[in-house]
């Protein structure tokens, strides 16, 4: 029984603007609150994604606490590339902090869907005024999890390849590991094994937060995230750890608990612009 | 063999007595299977396994919260039960207080509270190591309310003899997640001792990935 030291303040918290262009996704990960189901017919009805418009006014009127805008979305079929481009433009023009835009999620579906290069599209999101790529996609790299729990995801190894291209247009890529109660000890070395073989500008642990009517995804207990955050500070020793906090964020105590562990900030979501 | 965790649900009733409390309190120990503690301002009419006083009453276990309860006539406390702010320090005035009970009778558990703004983890940490090795004859607690949930985890994860108080039923989850995480059965109880083990939490499993028919739409079967 020996007493440890802790931090008495917790690691620096950035607050976050989300900007969410659609809550419509096709690809039903199971994880994801995203997730219902919209196939794509004739006659769907599915609402268009967040107007330009209303992003701009709601950007106007943001706290200037934000340090961080991420802007990400659904799998939406209905807008082109080029709307998310302008989108991006848009938030650009008034803010000159990190824009974390979208993620080789999106990137591989515009890829897909309008035939273009991917080197092009990254340049072009690099135009528009983002300045590194999100960690949507490897919520879980190991590919039996994979095939559980987002099926329908490009494999883990294709995944990867993309996000590194975003190195050379000058978008640097991150990565995150998604905390559920699911990943084994084992998971969680191979997750991140998978994750050193590559360089990152930054790792997220997200935080999970329940899904409706999926009991068997449990999110993780305060002490699992700990030996965590400590296992991803000894794999990957040199990229920063950035704790994405649920809704709600975490209690002072849990942020404190975190910085020990090895947490170089947290990401706390101030403003969620949606549709 | 690693120590189990403690669930003991407690019922204060207030100082001003009802006649309602007798039948009350019979609930309360039939809705937790015979155990429970209460804490009660007066002797009930009824058997119960675990009780303290908050009046000192020779005979019964004296319920005192230091930081609030006037301390009456020195030789009348025989055993209590004190609920103390944590002291954190040798010029703390709780740890003068709890000196003071420790001298006119016998402590017979110390329950810890958490004044949060005064209390930084670090501080509560060094604190509790101090106090638990002061007195190891002497079972001491921690007020899960006032020190919150995530504080609570890592101070059992760091002291496996630390009691957890003040869980009521509905954070029962919390402190069956807590024994799943740090390997610890959890025990339902009281202070007459007579444990009975709680069934662990049930387990979903994570089922198989979809089949996927590419010639059905939707090609998902969750959706057929
Ligand atoms: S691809 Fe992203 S937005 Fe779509 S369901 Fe999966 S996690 Fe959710």
């Amino acid at each position: 029984m020996t007493s440890q030291t802790f931090p008495l303040e917790p690691a620096p918290i950035t607050g976050v603007a989300k900007i969410t262009t659609t809550r419509h996704c096709w690809m039903q990960c199971r994880f994801c609150d995203f997730n219902h189901f919209t196939p794509v017919l004739f006659d769907t009805k599915i609402t268009s994604c967040l107007p330009l418009a209303d992003a701009e006014s709601r950007l106007a009127t943001m706290p200037t606490s934000i340090g961080l805008i991420k802007i990400r979305g659904g799998l939406s079929f209905r807008e082109p590339f080029t709307y998310f481009r302008s989108l991006v433009r848009a938030v650009a023009d008034g803010f000159n902090g990190p824009i974390q835009a979208f993620s080789p999620i999106e990137v591989n579906q515009w890829h897909r869907v309008e035939q273009r290069p991917v080197r092009e599209l990254l340049a072009e999101l690099k135009w528009a005024g983002a300045t590194r790529l999100g960690p949507g996609g490897s919520e879980i790299l190991v590919q039996s999890w994979r095939d559980r729990l987002s099926p329908y995801r490009i494999e883990s190894a294709a995944w990867e390849n993309l996000a590194q291209l975003g190195w050379e247009t000058g978008l640097p890529p991150s990565a995150m590991i998604l905390a559920g109660k699911w990943l084994s000890a084992a998971d969680i070395k191979s997750h991140l094994r998978i994750l050193a073989a590559n360089s990152w500008h930054h790792i997220e642990v997200k935080v999970f937060r329940a899904v409706a009517l999926q009991p068997e995804l449990e999110p993780m207990h305060i002490l699992a995230l700990c030996r965590l955050v400590s296992e991803t500070r000894e794999t990957l020793n040199d990229t920063p750890i950035y704790v994405n906090e649920p809704p709600g964020g975490l209690s002072h105590d849990a942020r404190i608990l975190l910085t020990q562990a090895g947490a170089d900030g947290f990401y706390t979501t101030l403003e969620a612009i949606e549709p | 063999m690693t120590k189990p965790l403690y669930w003991i649900p407690t019922l204060f009733l207030p100082n001003h007595w009802q006649p309602f409390y007798d039948p009350l309190a019979k609930m309360f120990l039939a809705a937790h299977q015979g155990r429970g503690h209460i804490v009660s301002p007066q002797p009930l009419g009824v058997q119960v396994p675990s009780l303290a006083l908050t009046q000192p009453q020779s005979g019964y276990v004296y319920h005192v919260n230091a930081d609030r309860d006037q301390l009456p006539n020195r030789d009348r406390l025989g055993v209590t039960d004190v609920v103390v702010s944590c002291p954190t320090g040798i010029e703390d005035t709780s740890l003068a207080r709890l000196n003071a009970l420790y001298r006119y009778s016998t402590v017979r558990r110390i329950t810890l509270t958490r004044d949060a703004p005064r209390h930084p983890l670090l501080a509560l940490s060094r604190a509790l190591d101090t106090i638990l090795q002061s007195f190891p004859h002497i079972s001491v607690g921690i007020d899960v309310e006032t020190f919150g949930w995530d504080a609570a985890a890592h101070l059992a994860q760091q002291f496996p003899d630390l009691r957890l108080e003040g869980i009521d039923d509905n954070q029962l989850w919390q402190l069956m997640q807590l024994g799943q995480v740090l390997g610890r059965t959890v025990w339902l109880d009281d202070f007459s001792h007579h444990p009975k083990a709680l069934p662990p939490l049930p387990q979903f499993k994570i089922s198989d990935p979809p089949p996927i028919d590419v010639h059905r739409i939707p090609f998902s079967s969750r959706f057929r």
